[in-house]
């Protein structure tokens, strides 16, 4: 925690119990294009729409789905730019995780790492 | 040449200038290992606006994660998020069957997305990957995705 006038989380609790900051998030993913995914028997897909505004946007020069690991990747809907933050994370903690068992890490515990960092974000100033 | 890395404990080395590469426009892995650096959490004014799906195929197998803004995640065998995901989940519910292959799941999912397009689904407008049981994560490359939507024609 900081000392400056903002040294408080924006996150606060509502009268009735409810977190609105969170809330608005969510609206603002379920404004965002539908990404969907099935886990199969032998394996698993992710799909997402990517539509732009315009026909001249190169629709190959930037991608939804990134990579974290070898063998685990993920997607969004929602806010792009907070999107690459996440990514950039991700990559970070499973490349600290090599490092450190020179081995590739689980998905559930990339998973974790995230949602660690994505709650982080709803209480630490 | 060692003599000119002035690097202590936890500092940052930079290995760009020592090398005569170019840096590429998309930053390569190479970015992750500038670690340790500026890497105490200063956020937190708002949010992530985002949920995610993760995708993966480790020694439990296959496995589909929804991550949402407030930090909670679920595993789940079907899914959509944003834009019309009521829709979508019901019509995975319908859809999905325990013994789905990757292929038909693929079938699956472009159908499910379809649903709730708005236009014709090209292979430029949408993003595919998978994880097989060779376990590598991939994106699909436009042909392949173009191949897809054309058994699904």
């Amino acid at each position: 925690m900081g000392d400056s006038a903002y040294s408080f989380s924006l996150t606060t609790f509502s009268r009735t119990g409810k977190l609105l900051q969170i809330e608005y998030a969510l609206n603002a993913v379920s404004n965002g294009r539908t990404s969907l995914g099935i886990r199969a028997r032998n394996g698993v897909v992710i799909v997402t729409d990517k539509k732009v505004q315009s026909t001249l946007i190169d629709t190959t020069a930037t991608s939804k789905i990134e990579s974290i690991t070898p063998e685990a990747g993920m997607v969004f809907s929602g806010v792009g730019p907070d999107y690459r933050v996440l990514v950039k994370r991700a990559r970070k903690k499973s490349q600290a995780y090599y490092r450190m068992y020179r081995d590739k890490q689980p998905v559930l515990q990339l998973v974790k790492d995230v949602a660690g960092v994505m709650q982080e974000f709803t209480q630490v100033s | 040449m060692s003599i000119m890395h002035h690097t202590s404990y936890s500092s940052n080395i930079k290995l760009i200038k020592h090398h005569t590469l170019l840096y590429p426009t998309t930053p390569p892995i190479l970015t992750h290992f500038h670690t340790h650096d500026n890497f105490q959490q200063s956020g937190g004014v708002r949010p992530f606006g985002v949920s995610l799906l993760v995708a993966g195929y480790d020694d439990e197998g296959p496995s589909l994660y929804q991550v949402d803004p407030s930090g909670a995640y679920f595993g789940w065998k079907a899914t959509a998020i944003g834009k019309n995901y009521v829709n979508g989940k019901a019509f995975l519910e319908k859809r999905f069957n325990e013994e789905m292959e990757l292929e038909d799941a693929v079938h699956t999912a472009l159908l499910t997305l379809r649903e709730g397009f708005e236009g014709e689904m090209t292979c430029d407008n949408i993003e595919v990957a998978v994880v097989d049981d060779t376990r590598v994560f991939r994106s699909l490359t436009a042909a392949e995705i173009q191949d897809y939507l054309d058994e699904a024609k």
